[in-house]
This record gives structure tokens, C-alpha cells and sequence, in this order.
């Protein structure tokens, strides 16, 4: 029901983001929101500081003309995710960053210790091994082509399409020494995962069944003035997920709720699963109160860096680059 | 495999990996502009040599723009969609005149050294396509474009780039080497003047200087095994250099890992030993289509209803 909610709240929200004039003057101290030069200049800085992130154009079709060119949004590709989010969730203390709590407030579900990893890691691993054997049987791992699996799940209703009728034959009369016959690693390693299962932890290392890869992109939101988080995940096979994987991977107070599916403002094609903007300045706004309390002061230009620490609770396993520090005090 | 025996020097071939926002892309594309023109378009691919997996040439929304920008530790490869208007003109094209024209464009940038300028163009592919607006399903079969060139033997083991004596001022070396030139670039490594160890362009290159060549490129493959590019890269420096006939040529794969370390970069050493004139391109037989997921010779389809179709989109939202 949330998301028909969000749908209807979408549209509507496009309509309002045509007619809203682009922010010109820096409100960023009084209310947390950010001009798209703002944007432009704090993306600068966390390309600069976090090389796995940079500047894209997107579709040439799609461009906004209140941003540069080529810097329409900032994406970084291939992030690992280890594990899914419900394997973590009630395993650790979830700690409460925000006093009102309501729907939209922000769960810190996930803490890291100094050196990057967690306390958890062990009893994380046992529960991965456990669920081995459900992972395995996911419907669309061996089944559907590269590229189809947005849906995944139901096939049946498709008349089934005789492609074997389209291969040709002739074509193999040369001979071609030089093609070497390859089989992806990956596939041989979710073979051989049962055994692997069964084997040591240490076996287990890094070679995790599913590890799922997210792309992560961030957009200015004109109407919200604020940054916005988009992910496409795609499991080990590189095969891109389905919405209900994906929420997998979104802590469980969130799901449908601050993570909605909506089009996304550079791309063409299916609705992206994005973090919802609407809370962002308001969070924005109540860490620049903390460190000017604390007598600091916060640059526009580290806004990136400060959005994707606290973006970080909603997808907590995702383990992206945010690795640049600022004071709180 | 790389046992000291003259062995044949075999490469991974390419595989597709095509987001669902090309089709997407794609089919805004037929309906407002192309409609009912099946002309060829030029698109790009990209591929990554940093954590490779397989040997993946990705198309996805951006090959269709008219400024292919590949994104970061990615390389950029030139191509062409052959969209078809009904499966019957699919099915029925001439596959092997289509790939040995495509293979002619190929051979001509070769021969005519325009490759020396812009060295992307040895990754040269194109896609014939059909796409289904009704049904939302999508016929492709991708081809990656090769001369069938006399095979290079393999001369000794392969080598790890982190095995070689030095290795630390090869890695400083290549670490200078601007990103978008990685994808095919020369190492100049001469051991007499005092180590001189530096990068240089393929336009820079001298014959007289092979034997300190390493003649390098961005190795998108995860295999022993060098990348399909490979393959035309050495059939140009053979074609471009004859004398090179008979020589042992020094490849060496950039390969990154996650943590952008290139330890993982392979070195071949091979020889050709025939000599071979492309600019016959009538004798020149071509290879390349690839193969679908039973491994045959035939397209592969994808079923895009799920993010399409209205009523599944209706559905779902729900």
C-alpha cells in the first residue's frame, strides 16, 4: 500500500519538481538543502577524495540544464555485498541516532569498529553457511539470460520460444584454434559451494556464495534540494536483481518506506530503487546545529561525504567508499 | 597449460553483458526516431580490466550516446547495431556477409593505420538485433570481429608482470600511464641505458626497437588466457610491421584488482610465423559471432515484460 502511496506521491512530486525554480542562492546553513552548484562542488570534492566515485552524463537525452554536462550525476560501480541485511539485523545493537523516532528515523543498525570490520563478523558467517542451501535454489540462476532477470520469478505465462530454431549451423565449418573454451570462475565456485559449505570457514573466505555487487548513484533532487541515492544490485552471475532481492539488502525499517522504486531523472528504463530525499535536509540540517554547537564549522563541500555516512543505515551492508572523516565537534 | 613447449597462444572470447537499460534505450530509440528505418547506428561498449570477471564487454544506455564516456577503469569499444525490423529479415540476414564486412572495416582501419590514433577501434563489435515492442522480447546476437590470422605460438611459460626482475619500476611506470590511454600502449623497457623504463603510444612506435617492447594492453579476461582484443591487436603490429614475422613479440596484459594493484598483469611471449597480408581482404576469412548460452552458434533472446509491459508494471506496483 506504501508503495501505491509512493507512486501516486511520485507523479505528483514530478509535476511539483517541473514547476519548482532552481535553487540559486546557498540556504545550506539555515536549512541543509544545497544549490546545484553546491552539488557540483561537493561532488568535485568526493571524486577528489573517493576515486571510486565519479562524474556521469547519463542519457544525452536526459540532460538538466541547471547542472554541467557532463557531471549530471555521480556514480561508483561494482560495490561488493557480502551479506543480506536480514542475516545482521537482531544480531547487533541497533543504536538510535535521532530522538523521534516515527517512520522515517534513522536506525543505526550496523557499527564499524576502527579498522573497517565488524565484531559480528564470526556469528555472521556461521548464519551465511546456514542459509547456503536457500540461496542456491533461487529461481533464475541458471535459467534465464543476462539481462532478464528484472523479473525472475514468473516466466510461465510466456509462451516458451523455440531458440534452438535460430541457431545456425555452417558457421563452425572454421576451424579457430585460437578460441580458448573458458567457464567463468564464478560459476565453478556456486558448483562446488556445498562442499565449499561444508568445508572450513577459512575455505569460505572471501569467495562468499553471494556476494551481490550494487552500483550506487547519487542525483540532485531539484525539488527536494537535496542529494538523492539510487542502487541497482546485480547478483554474483552479474545478472541485475529483482526488487524483492534488492529489499534484501535494505535494512528492514526502511524497505518500501524511505527506499522507494521510482524513475530515475538520467536513465531510461525501469523504475531504480532510490533513498528517499524528503528527510535528507532535515538530518542535513540537525548535524550542522551538532557541529556548530560543537563551535566547528562544515563546508558545503563535504556534504557528499557526511549524506553518504548517514545513507549508510539504510544500506548498511553495501560496503561503498565513504572513508573520508569529518569532525562532528 | 604454458608448459616450454610451442604452444598455440588461444584467447577468451568476448561475452555480451547487456543492462536492461539498452533495451530500454533501444526501444525508446525505434519508436520515436528510427520507427521504420533499419539503418545501421553507431553504439559503444565498454570493459573493465580492473577485477575482471570473465571476459565482459558491457552495453548499456550509454553506448547510445553520441560521446561514449566509459566510466571509470573501464575502455571504450566501437560499434554498430543492426536493428531489424521483423524476425523473418532476423533470421534470414546473411551472417557470415555481415560479419566479414564488419571484419573489412576492421582490416581498412588496420591497413590505413588509423588504429595508430585511436586504438579503441581494434575492439570493434556490433550487434544484430530484433526487437519485439509487442511481446517486450529481444533478439541480439553480438559479434566481436577477428581476422582468422596464421596462430602465434607461445614461446615459454606465461610470466606474472610481479615475477619480473624490476618489476617495481615497470609497475612505476605503468602507474604514470594516463587512464584512457591504457587500452593499448607500448612499454618500453631497455636494459643496456641504465634501466630506462617508460610508456609510450602506439603512434611512437619504432621496428627497429621490438626486442625492448612490451606491447601492453587493458586484459578485460580473468583467464590465463589473453582477451579476444588481443588477437587483432597482434594481427595490426604484424600487418603494420612485417618484419615483425618471425620475431618474438612481448604482450602484456593490464590486469587490476580491486585494490587497483596490477600484480595480477600476465606477460606472453609468441611468435607468428607465417607472414599474413590483410589488405587481400577477399582471401581474409573472419570469425567472431558468439556463441549463445548452450554454447551454439545462434542468438540469445531476453524477456523484458516484467519492466515493460504497463499491465505487469500496473501489477507489480501495487
Amino acid at each position: 500500500m506504501q508503495s501505491v502511496l509512493n507512486t501516486v506521491k511520485g507523479t505528483a512530486l514530478n509535476v511539483a519538481e517541473y514547476l519548482t525554480p532552481v535553487l540559486k542562492e546557498s540556504k545550506f546553513r539555515e536549512t541543509g538543502v544545497l544549490t546545484p552548484e553546491e552539488f557540483v562542488a561537493a561532488g568535485d570534492h568526493l571524486v577528489h577524495h573517493c576515486p571510486t566515485w565519479q562524474w556521469a552524463a547519463g542519457d544525452e537525452t536526459k540532460t538538466k540544464p541547471y547542472l554541467p554536462k557532463d557531471k549530471q550525476f555521480l556514480i561508483t560501480r561494482n560495490v561488493p555485498c557480502y551479506r543480506r541485511c536480514k542475516q545482521m539485523e537482531y544480531v547487533g545493537e541497533e543504536t538510535l541516532v535521532e530522538e523521534e523516532s516515527g517512520d522515517g528515523g534513522w536506525v543505526e543498525t550496523h557499527q564499524l569498529n576502527d579498522d573497517g570490520t565488524t565484531q559480528l563478523e564470526e556469528k555472521i558467517c556461521e548464519l551465511t553457511m546456514d542459509e547456503t542451501k536457500d540461496e542456491m535454489h533461487t529461481p533464475d540462476s541458471d535459467k534465464s539470460a543476462p539481462g532478464d532477470a528484472v523479473d525472475g520469478e514468473d516466466e510461465d505465462d510466456d509462451e516458451a520460444i523455440d531458440m534452438d530454431a535460430f541457431e545456425e549451423s555452417g558457421m563452425l565449418d572454421l576451424v579457430d584454434p585460437a578460441v580458448a573454451t573458458t567457464t567463468r570462475k564464478l560459476e565453478v565456485e556456486a558448483k562446488a559451494s556445498p562442499a565449499a559449505a561444508a568445508a572450513t570457514t577459512e575455505a569460505f573466505g572471501d569467495s562468499v556464495l553471494h556476494t551481490r555487487t550494487y552500483d550506487l548513484h547519487i542525483s540532485y533532487d531539484k525539488y527536494y534540494q537535496t542529494p538523492r541515492l539510487w542502487v541497482v544490485g546485480y547478483d554474483e552471475q552479474r545478472k541485475p536483481l529483482t526488487v524483492e532481492q534488492m529489499y534484501e539488502d535494505v535494512s528492514q525499517d526502511h524497505a518500501k518506506k524511505t527506499v522507494t522504486m521510482e524513475s530515475h531523472p538520467h536513465l531510461p528504463g525501469p523504475n531504480m530503487a532510490s533513498v528517499h530525499p524528503c528527510r535528507h535536509a532535515d538530518i542535513m540540517k540537525k548535524i550542522i546545529q551538532t557541529v556548530e554547537e560543537g563551535g566547528g564549522q562544515l563546508g558545503v563541500h563535504l556534504y557528499l561525504i557526511i549524506f553518504l555516512k548517514f545513507v549508510q543505515t539504510v544500506i548498511p551492508t553495501i560496503e561503498y567508499d565513504f572513508t573520508q572523516n569529518f569532525n562532528m565537534s | 597449460m604454458s608448459s616450454g613447449s610451442e604452444d598455440i597462444l588461444q584467447f577468451a572470447p568476448w561475452e555480451s553483458f547487456v543492462s536492461p537499460t539498452f533495451w530500454h534505450k533501444l526501444a525508446e530509440l525505434k519508436l520515436d526516431y528510427d520507427r521504420l528505418s533499419d539503418a545501421q547506428r553507431s553504439i559503444s561498449g565498454h570493459y573493465t580490466n580492473r577485477k575482471a570477471t570473465g571476459c565482459l564487454l558491457e552495453a548499456d544506455y550509454t553506448s547510445f550516446n553520441s560521446t561514449g564516456q566509459p566510466p571509470k577503469f573501464s575502455h571504450a569499444a566501437v560499434g554498430t547495431i543492426y536493428n531489424k525490423n521483423t524476425i523473418e529479415e532476423f533470421k534470414a540476414l546473411d551472417k557470415l556477409t555481415l560479419l566479414s564486412n564488419e571484419g573489412k572495416k576492421l582490416l581498412s582501419d588496420m591497413c590505413n593505420d588509423r588504429v595508430a590514433g585511436d586504438p579503441s577501434l581494434l575492439t570493434r563489435f556490433f550487434v544484430l538485433s530484433f526487437a519485439d515492442l509487442k511481446c517486450h522480447s529481444y533478439y541480439y546476437w553480438f559479434a566481436f570481429p577477428c581476422p582468422l590470422t596464421p596462430t602465434l605460438k607461445l614461446q615459454g611459460a606465461v610470466t606474472r608482470l610481479s615475477d619480473l626482475t624490476n618489476s617495481s619500476k615497470y609497475a612505476e611506470a605503468l602507474q604514470s600511464l594516463a587512464p584512457e590511454s591504457q587500452n593499448f600502449f607500448i612499454l618500453y623497457a631497455n636494459g643496456q641505458q641504465n634501466e630506462v623504463v617508460e610508456t609510450r603510444s602506439l603512434s611512437s612506435l619504432n621496428e627497429s626497437e621490438v626486442e625492448h617492447y612490451y606491447f601492453g594492453f587493458a586484459d578485460p579476461s580473468e583467464y590465463e588466457h589473453p582477451a579476444w582484443l588481443m588477437r587483432n591487436y597482434a594481427a595490426y603490429l604484424l600487418q603494420r610491421f612485417p618484419c615483425f614475422v618471425g620475431k618474438t613479440l612481448r604482450f602484456l596484459g593490464l590486469r587490476y584488482n580491486q585494490q587497483m594493484q596490477m600484480d595480477d598483469s600476465l606477460i606472453w611471449n609468441v611468435v607468428q610465423s607465417e607472414a599474413c597480408d590483410l589488405t587481400k581482404t577477399e582471401d581474409v576469412k573472419f570469425v567472431g559471432w558468439e556463441l549463445n548460452k548452450n554454447g551454439k552458434m545462434g542468438p540469445r533472446m531476453v524477456c523484458m515484460r516484467d519492466s515493460m509491459d504497463p499491465a505487469k508494471l500496473a501489477e507489480n506496483s501495487i
